[in-house]
């Protein structure tokens, strides 16, 4: 399966936060979709569902104009797990991952052995078993990212899109929810990451996509898209990198118009 | 920790309390000599005068009760789940004030004296009318937007219903539109029950239908809508659904608030904190504390009967005093 979403164009007032952007991701590859902040990352992925108003641009799935389907057929082919991360009411774990069956549920639908079975692969997941009957509210907000993504992983979709899946979470979970995200793509889903993490983007991903100003200015395998001369055009900033085990590490060390100042 | 029982068992208690609250309601009378008096007629052969009070006087006051209560607690779980947030009831946000100013518009015009139907229509219309303006103003975002917006409309509406009182041509009149503000089930009829049901029932189907929509809102609108939720539709439900039930309860009962605040809080524990599970919950457990309050004003009566809507009004408004306090600090977000 593909999502591919071409020219996306979304206009606030005069400004265009999204400069017909395009980009797509298909089944079993893990993409990540880098930028500095402002860059339009997650606007792209909110017009890209519809949940934002697009003034250009399209959306296809397999062929298919997404949003021709109906809005239950989408929620049950992408699922989304966006930046803002409250929950309402103390609702217990356990219910917060099953909202991820809604758009397999019908209306009074009670949960079948189908729903169950993917809410506690999805808890299975993140490690997130024991805290099955906690209200979400008392969780850390680490515990709390990790029980969301299992919301999304119950989905079971095949495509997931995240955005900003490991900010605020520290190194140890970090890495899990990177693994996750990457089995989850070897076990033929599409996943589309929001990440600010370079080092992760550049070991983890298949595939980045670089936005800059609202525009895509880059795409292909990390090594080649997070280039030193792209990461002090576009982030302003000087890495360091290096290799282990063949696979590419790159740590963010100063900043580029700082380093100037200094020479 | 307590831990919530299971859904099945909370609906069966609530449903046999409920059972329990209408038989006392049919037997209770405005004196304890009444119930005595009601009991002999219908042990010691004279059933038929015990009969026919019960089916005149007693069914559509306790039916009227248990309606409006379930209307009050399902539509006040049904805006806390919607606008997420535990401050919401159809009179703190301004709903049932409009829904009173429509009635007595109607009251005052005589136009409910020529056509009945216009009472449950006209109410209907200002709950429907204040929902609108609402969503305009508060969108549904910000807390304190919407409880200023609702303090607004509930002052216009007080306002209104002021000079509707100050213009009316008699006493009798003002007096009349007084007693139906003050809110009450006392003295209705089979016709009054006939007039606003209709309106109940298409109302709480809609809210009903709502119900695991408000369970995926409870992730946030962006979530919701990539699970497939139709913000649009859901919004059109809550907003129609509340009007039409609220509205037609309004038109017959007056001006009964707080109900929609209390029973969706004391319940939300017990049903796990589910926005859907609490429909109905609150439903059940709204109709429960309104045909209570109606039986603790026949028998508290000594001289003329307390009002109904004075009673739950005196209860309901230090309680959402409390509630502001175990929410304050949450509220400016």
């Amino acid at each position: 399966m593909r999502l591919e979403a071409r020219g996306i164009t979304v206009t606030a007032e005069t400004r265009r936060i999204v400069d017909a952007a395009s980009l797509g991701v298909s089944s079993g590859e893990l993409v990540g979709l880098v930028g500095p902040n402002g860059a339009g990352k997650s606007t792209l992925f909110k017009a890209m569902l519809g949940l934002r108003r697009r003034s250009d641009g399209g959306v296809r799935l397999d062929g298919d104009d997404f949003d021709a389907l109906s809005l239950r057929e989408r929620g049950r082919r992408v699922a989304f797990l966006p930046q803002e991360r409250q929950v309402e009411w103390r609702l217990p774990v356990r219910d917060v991952v099953m909202l991820g069956r809604y758009p397999h549920q019908r209306a009074f639908g009670r949960a079948t052995q189908d729903d169950h079975d993917a809410v506690a692969r999805a808890l299975e997941a993140v490690d997130g078993e024991g805290l099955t009957d906690r209200p979400i509210a008392v969780l850390s907000g680490g515990e709390r990212s990790r029980i969301l993504l299992a919301r999304a992983l119950a989905v079971e979709s095949p495509i997931l899109l995240v955005d900003e899946p490991v900010t605020a979470l520290d190194p140890y979970h970090q890495l899990h929810v990177m693994e996750i995200l990457r089995s989850r793509a070897r076990g033929g889903a599409g996943v589309l990451a929001i990440i600010h993490d370079l080092a992760l983007a550049a070991r983890f991903m298949d595939r980045v996509v670089l936005m800059d100003k609202g525009r895509v200015v880059g795409e292909g395998p990390p090594q080649e898209v997070l280039s030193p001369e792209r990461l002090e055009r576009v982030y302003r900033i000087r890495a360091l990198d290096g290799a282990q085990d063949g696979e590419r590490w790159i740590l963010p060390w100063t900043r580029a118009d700082e380093a100037t100042h200094r020479n | 920790m307590i831990k919530a029982p299971a859904y099945p068992v909370l609906i069966s208690c609530l449903t046999l309390v409920l059972v329990v609250l209408g038989v006392l309601s049919m037997l209770v009378g405005a004196s304890a000599r009444g119930t005595a008096d009601l009991l002999r007629m219908l042990v010691a052969g004279d059933a038929e005068t015990a009969w026919m009070i019960m089916r005149e006087i007693r069914l559509p006051r306790t039916a009227l009760a248990l309606m409006e209560g379930a209307t009050l607690g399902l539509a006040g779980a049904a805006l806390q789940g919607f606008l997420r947030n535990p401050l919401s009831d159809p009179a703190v946000i301004g709903v049932s004030s409009a829904a009173s100013l429509g009635c007595v518009a109607a009251l005052y015009s005589g136009l409910s004296a020529v056509f009945p139907l216009a009472l449950p229509v006209m109410g209907i219309a200002g709950a429907l009318a204040c929902v609108l303006v609402l969503q305009f103003l508060a969108g549904g975002r910000s807390v304190l937007t919407l409880i200023l917006a609702g303090v607004a409309i509930s002052s216009l509406c007080g306002a209104l219903m002021s000079l509707a009182l100050n213009l009316s041509p008699n006493p009798y009149a003002a007096n009349e539109i007084i007693f139906w503000l003050m809110g009450s089930v006392t003295d209705r009829s089979l016709d009054h029950l006939a007039l606003s049901g209709p309106f109940m029932l298409v109302g709480w189907s809609l809210l009903a239908f709502s119900g695991r929509s408000l369970d995926a809102l409870s992730l946030g609108e962006d979530t919701a809508a990539s699970l497939g939720v139709d913000l649009r539709r859901t919004r059109t439900m809550i907003v129609f659904g509340v009007a039409t039930c609220v509205g037609a309860g309004a038109a017959v009962t007056g001006g009964i608030g707080f109900i929609g605040l209390i029973a969706p809080h004391l319940l939300r524990g017990l049903v796990g904190h589910s926005p859907s599970r609490l429909l109905l919950a609150s439903a059940l457990g709204g109709a429960a504390l309104l045909a209570a309050a109606d039986i603790v004003v026949r028998v508290l009566a000594t001289g003329p009967e307390l009002k109904l809507g004075v009673v739950t009004a005196l209860i309901g408004a230090p309680f959402f005093l409390y509630l502001i306090l175990r929410t304050r600090g949450g509220l400016d977000t």
